[in-house]
């Protein structure tokens, strides 16, 4: 449902999205030519003739586009696969999606070109179907039509906007999984109800909405950034909400199917294919099985962060990370507050799902990952933007002197928003960190 | 004068939180007193920094076993960042990454006593996959940058460029108020 006032925003979302991504090429094109680490000239080298990476363009412009996982995501479009183990934990469907655009043609800035025009096309329809679950979402709410679409206007642009804005230029998964988590949430808000005692209701006549529909986002979203698995947690959540109004018949054929689904072909993709594929020859991981079966306890993707770039419990909690916690601590601290915000100051029953997801994304981040990436790998949770994006559109009409702690808070992300989008963009194209 | 400590920083963070890159920064001694410059030997790889304070090379470095670079034409007393660079294509480790001045016995026929010195960069490229990554060599970008500031003289245009950048942005707000612009939006 886009909201009346909807084609004038949409414009305005476009036109927000060229602004920035304008500016961000701009300070691509600006940057130093000489990047930090100066790996990029191998892999150009590899696959490439020197004439042709040494134009004027590409050495301005196109080859700062290949710093850090680029590398991986350019070869695997290019050679087809996965050569080796570790290459497994960058997304093989992205890589498909965009050999598949490319048509016969693998020619190296053939596929960039591709990439960054399919990426930033993902990006924009991702920012669209913000807008338009923004609108779906808090149409059950308390909102009324043009604080709604205020709403969902400020979301789309902060979400174009937001801390993983500089790494969505070039051959990044994210935006994909952010395109399938935003589709497979709006299908789910269409296929379920509440009542005014905020319980959740379904009709099994939207049953294909959320059992085919959501499933499918939500699956693909996984399949292509693991992280995602997350995403069940919706099922969860809405499973239990079933149970307890002893709604059984749709807690089975929607949730609890969904989640299985989904739970399933995530087992198949990270556990049983790798295990029929690798073992017994591969050793190691191959050990890891339940009770002497063929299957690992531990999935191929948690192996290979844990063997190749040492993810693991608190493994990453150490002195000389502190500024890789301090790059992570303004994203924690919105997204923390909006879980508390739309908890207790602005309880909405429709958003529990999300608060959950949030919740136990952030701790699981917090504990066992690499925590800088979370500018990147937050975009496809929308609670923060909500919660930004309600505080912006309340302190508009409130004086300065009346700011509230989330005000000030909310002021301070777009302060640093405004100062980091185009630093870590410059940081990106110099091939510097943070990751 | 905050500002240097702070760029200081910024270089100790990047420079050893990068993937694909190992580094290492070193002092030339005060007293090192090269060797004359002997006949270029092609297959003896070797980075000069005459006329310069930079210097990039590709090396084809074997994989598993130790691999030495000459560096010549160090100023004594310098201080030099040193930076090995690989593609992540290619699944290697550097490890046992470090320097070591040998001295040239070969100029005064065999006599240790006074022999001038040769300034060595040494590391091993491991392979690190799963299959084994089976290519007897693999390329690697070996950089020499000397430190000014405490910052090598290869981040200098980048740092600069970031300063003007954050400089720009903080006038832009400053003059649109951008919080303010995007609250009413």
């Amino acid at each position: 449902m886009i909201l009346p006032s909807g084609n004038m925003s949409l414009g305005r979302i476009c036109l927000f999205f060229a602004g920035i991504k304008a500016i961000q090429f701009f300070i691509v094109l600006a940057c130093p030519k000489s990047q930090f680490d100066t790996s990029t000239s191998l892999l150009l080298e590899r696959f490439s003739h020197q004439s042709q990476t040494q134009s004027w363009l590409n050495t301005r412009f196109w080859n700062k586009l290949l710093s850090w996982d680029a590398a991986y995501f350019l070869k695997c479009v290019i050679v087809g696969g996965p050569e080796f183990e570790h290459e497994r934990a960058f997304s093989q469907l992205w890589c498909q999606i965009v050999r598949l655009f490319c048509g016969d043609n693998f020619e190296l800035y053939h596929v960039i070109r591709t990439a960054v025009a399919l990426e930033n096309c993902i990006h924009l329809t991702s920012a669209i179907l913000l807008y338009w679950l923004t609108a779906k979402v808090f149409k059950t709410n308390t909102l009324k039509l043009h604080q709604r679409s205020r709403l969902a206007l400020k979301a789309a642009m902060l979400f174009i906007a937001s801390s993983g804005t500089g790494f969505f230029l070039g051959l990044y998964s994210e935006p994909l999984s952010t395109l399938l988590s935003f589709t497979g949430l709006i299908a789910r808000e269409y296929a379920v109800s509440y009542d005014v005692y905020g319980n959740l209701r379904s009709s099994l006549l939207r049953w294909p909405l959320y059992s085919i529909i959501s499933t499918v986002c939500f699956t693909a979203a996984a399949a292509n950034r693991p992280n995602c698995i997350l995403l069940g947690l919706v099922y969860i959540n809405d499973l239990v909400s079933l149970l307890k109004t002893r709604r059984i018949l749709q807690a089975t054929f929607m949730p609890l199917l969904s989640g299985a689904c989904m739970l399933s072909f995530f087992f198949l993709q990270h556990h049983i294919l790798p295990y029929q594929e690798f073992c017994p020859e591969r050793g190691e991981w191959c050990h890891k099985t339940v009770f002497g079966l063929p299957v690992t306890y531990q999935s191929l993707y948690s192996f290979i962060q844990s063997h190749y770039w040492n993810v693991g419990f608190l493994r990453y909690w150490t002195l000389n990370n502190i500024p890789n916690f301090l790059i992570a601590l303004p994203n924690f601290v919105v997204m923390w507050f909006s879980t508390v915000y739309f908890s207790i100051q602005y309880p909405c029953s429709n958003l529990k799902p999300l608060i959950l997801l949030t919740k136990v994304f952030l701790i699981v981040l917090l504990l066992f990952a690499h925590v800088q990436i979370i500018n990147r790998i937050s975009s496809f949770i929308p609670l923060h933007l909500w919660y930004i994006a309600d505080r912006l559109n309340k302190s508009a009409v409130t004086s300065k002197e009346e700011m509230k702690g989330d005000d000030k808070l909310v002021k301070f992300y777009i302060l640093w928003l405004i100062f980091w989008i185009p630093a870590q963009t410059a940081l990106f194209a110099s091939f510097l960190p943070p990751a | 004068m905050r500002i240097v400590p702070f760029f200081a920083a910024l270089a100790f963070y990047i420079c050893f939180s990068l993937a694909n890159t190992e580094s290492i920064v070193f002092k030339v001694p005060d007293t090192f007193s090269p060797a004359p410059q002997p006949i270029a030997d092609e297959n003896e790889p070797l980075i000069s920094l005459e006329g310069t304070n930079r210097a990039l090379k590709t090396f084809d470095a074997p994989v598993d076993s130790q691999f030495d670079i000459e560096l010549r034409d160090l100023s004594p007393g310098d201080t030099f960042f040193a930076k090995i660079c690989w593609t992540a294509v290619d699944p290697i480790d550097i490890t046992s990454l470090g320097y070591s001045i040998k001295p040239d016995y070969t100029a005064r026929g065999g006599h240790w006593q006074d022999a001038p010195l040769r300034f060595f960069l040494s590391f091993e490229a491991k392979s690190n996959s799963y299959p084994l990554f089976s290519k007897p060599t693999v390329p690697i970008n070996i950089s020499v940058s000397a430190m000014r500031m405490g910052v090598p003289v290869d981040l200098h245009a980048t740092i600069i460029f970031m300063t003007l950048l954050t400089g720009l942005i903080f006038i832009i707000n400053r003059h649109y108020k951008l919080y303010n612009r995007f609250k009413n939006v």
